[in-house]
C-alpha cells in the first residue's frame, strides 16, 4: 500500500514538473546558409541534441533579421567537423537562404505550435515559453499580470500588454516582454537579449521610477509614467531609446 | 552569322543588366475619388503609366487609401475615351472593388513587378527585381536592407520588427527616408521630407540620430526637432495638413 502511495506521489510530482514552464533556447546562425544546405552552424549548441534511442532530434526555428516568419529545421545528426555544426532536415518547399546572425529558437519538436493561443493561461501550467507558432512565426507570452496570452517579441497582431515587472539594476537587465514596468532608480547599462527578440524586436518600458541608462546604452532617464521604447539596431548590436 | 552572334550577346548583356539593378515602383495618387463601379481612374501623374499595345502590357496599379495597407489591383486598359490625358480606363476585379478617396496612394509598374506572397530569408539589393516588394494579397511592403542583407518590413508594414535601411545624410536638406527605420548622419538642419515610394498612404517612419542634428519647421515638417545622438525620433504623417510630426 505504501509503495502504491509513493508511486502515485512520484507520478504527481513528475507530472507537475513536466508542466512547469520551460524556456526555448535562443542562439544564432554562425554562418549564412543557402536554401539547399543540409547542415547548420550555430554560435552555441546548448540544448541541441541529435535523435537517438528514446530521444527526438531538436527542432530549430530560424528567423532572419527584420522578419517574423521563419523556417523549421530538424536536427538529424551531428557532424565530425565541429560541435557547432549539425545535419538538418528541411522542407524543400519552404527552405530559403538565411543570413549569418539569424535568430534560432530551439527545443524539442513538441515545444513548438502550429496555431496561436487565445484566452487565459497560468505560467505554472504553461509547458514552454515563448509560445511560437511556426506557421506564422508569431510569439506569445503568458502574462503574469493579466494571466492571458499576450503578444511576444515582434508580434504586433494584438495590443502589447505588460508582462512581469523588471527591477532596474546597475548592469544588465532582462526585458520580460514587449511591454513591462521598471522599478527602481539604478543605472542600467545594457539589456540582455531576451529569448525571441534576436530577430530585431524592440520593447517599451513604463517607468515606475526615474531609472537611468548609461553607456554602452544611450544615456537617458526614465520619466515616471512616460513610456520609453527601445529600438534594436542589428548593425550596431545596440538598443536605442525614444527619449 | 555575326549578326546572330552579336544580337545574342546584346540580348545576354541586356538580360544581365535587367537582373543587375532593381526596378522601382512609381508612386502617384488619385486625383479624384472613384466609386466601386467606376471604370476610369484619374491620376495626379502619368509618369510610368503605359497602355497595352503590341509587345506592351498595360501598367498595373495598386491603390491604397490613407490609413490602410490593403489595396485594390487595377490594370490599365487604355486612355479614357476620347483619350483624356491622365485618365485611364482600368480593369478591376469584381470581387475586390471598393470606392477610393481622392489622394489615395497609387503604386504602379509592370504586372510582373508585384507579388502575391511575402519574401523571407536573405536578399541582395543589387540583384532584386523591384523595390519595394509589394504583396498585393496582404498589401505588405518589404525592402531589401543593404544593412542586414535580409528582407525587412517596408513602409506601413508592422508585421515584423523594423530594421535599419540605408543611412540618410542630414546634409541633404530634403530628407528622403530609406525605410521605416534608418540612421541620420551629419549635423545639418533638414527642411523638408520627401514622401518615399510606398508611404503615400500615410505611413510614418523612425530615425536613429548618429549625432546632434535637427529638422526645421518648414516644407512638410510640422514641428522643429533637435535630435541627440543615440535617440530614436519617429515622425507621424497627418493627411489633414500634409505635415510630418515628430515624437520629440
Amino acid at each position: 500500500m505504501n509503495i502504491l502511495r509513493n508511486v502515485t506521489i512520484l507520478c504527481l510530482l513528475a507530472a507537475l514538473c513536466a508542466f512547469s514552464q520551460t524556456a526555448l533556447t535562443q542562439t544564432t546562425l554562425a554562418s549564412a546558409m543557402t536554401a539547399s544546405d543540409k547542415t547548420v552552424k550555430l554560435t552555441a549548441y546548448t540544448g541541441v541534441s541529435a535523435p537517438g534511442i528514446g530521444t527526438t532530434g531538436t527542432q530549430l526555428f530560424v528567423v532572419d533579421i527584420g522578419q517574423v516568419v521563419g523556417e523549421v529545421m530538424n536536427v538529424i545528426g551531428t557532424t565530425t567537423t565541429s560541435s557547432y555544426i549539425f545535419s538538418v532536415s528541411r522542407s524543400p518547399s519552404k527552405a530559403v537562404a538565411h543570413a549569418s546572425g539569424a535568430m534560432v529558437l530551439l527545443g524539442p519538436p513538441n515545444y513548438f505550435y502550429k496555431y496561436d493561443p487565445t484566452g487565459s493561461c497560468t505560467t505554472a501550467s504553461t509547458p514552454v515559453t515563448p509560445w511560437v507558432n511556426t506557421n506564422n512565426g508569431l510569439q506569445w507570452l503568458c502574462s503574469t499580470i493579466t494571466s492571458t496570452w499576450i503578444p511576444g517579441f515582434g508580434n504586433k497582431t494584438a495590443p502589447a500588454q505588460p508582462n512581469t515587472l523588471v527591477a532596474s539594476y546597475a548592469g544588465a537587465v532582462l526585458p520580460t516582454g514587449p511591454l513591462f514596468h521598471m522599478s527602481g532608480t539604478n543605472a542600467v547599462t545594457s539589456f540582455t537579449m531576451p529569448v525571441g527578440a534576436q530577430a530585431g524586436a524592440g520593447f517599451c518600458i513604463i517607468p515606475d521610477a526615474a531609472y537611468t541608462t548609461a553607456s554602452p546604452l544611450t544615456a537617458s532617464t526614465g520619466i515616471v509614467g512616460k513610456v520609453q521604447c527601445w529600438t534594436y539596431d542589428y548593425a550596431a548590436s545596440n538598443w536605442y531609446p525614444s527619449y | 552569322m555575326k549578326i546572330i552572334r552579336n544580337t545574342t550577346l546584346l540580348f545576354l548583356v541586356s538580360a544581365f543588366l535587367a537582373f543587375g539593378q532593381a526596378n522601382t515602383l512609381t508612386q502617384t495618387t488619385l486625383a479624384a475619388a472613384m466609386t466601386a463601379s467606376a471604370r476610369d481612374i484619374t491620376l495626379t501623374s502619368s509618369t510610368g503609366v503605359s497602355v497595352p499595345g503590341i509587345g506592351t502590357v498595360g501598367t498595373q496599379l495598386f491603390v491604397v487609401d490613407y490609413g490602410q495597407v490593403e489595396g485594390e489591383v487595377m490594370t490599365v486598359l487604355g486612355l479614357t475615351p476620347p483619350n483624356t490625358t491622365g485618365t485611364y480606363r482600368v480593369q478591376r476585379t469584381t470581387s475586390k472593388v471598393v470606392a477610393h478617396a481622392a489622394g489615395a496612394m497609387v503604386l504602379l509598374g509592370a504586372p510582373n513587378l508585384f507579388y502575391k506572397g511575402n519574401p523571407t530569408g536573405t536578399c541582395t539589393s543589387t540583384s532584386i527585381l523591384v523595390t519595394p516588394w509589394v504583396n498585393t494579397n496582404s498589401g505588405l511592403q518589404w525592402l531589401c536592407s543593404s544593412i542586414t542583407g535580409t528582407w525587412v518590413p517596408g513602409f506601413g508594414n508592422t508585421s515584423a520588427p523594423a530594421q535599419a535601411t540605408t543611412a540618410v545624410s542630414s546634409a541633404t536638406a530634403a530628407m528622403v527616408p530609406s525605410g521605416p527605420l534608418f540612421h541620420i548622419s551629419g549635423s545639418s538642419a533638414m527642411t523638408s521630407i520627401t514622401v518615399p515610394v510606398g508611404a503615400a498612404n500615410g505611413s510614418g517612419f523612425c530615425a536613429i540620430w548618429d549625432s546632434t542634428a535637427s529638422t526645421t519647421h518648414a516644407g512638410d515638417i510640422g514641428k522643429s526637432t533637435s535630435g541627440a545622438a543615440g535617440i530614436v525620433t519617429c515622425w507621424t504623417y497627418s493627411p489633414a495638413d500634409g505635415l510630418y510630426y515628430p515624437t520629440l
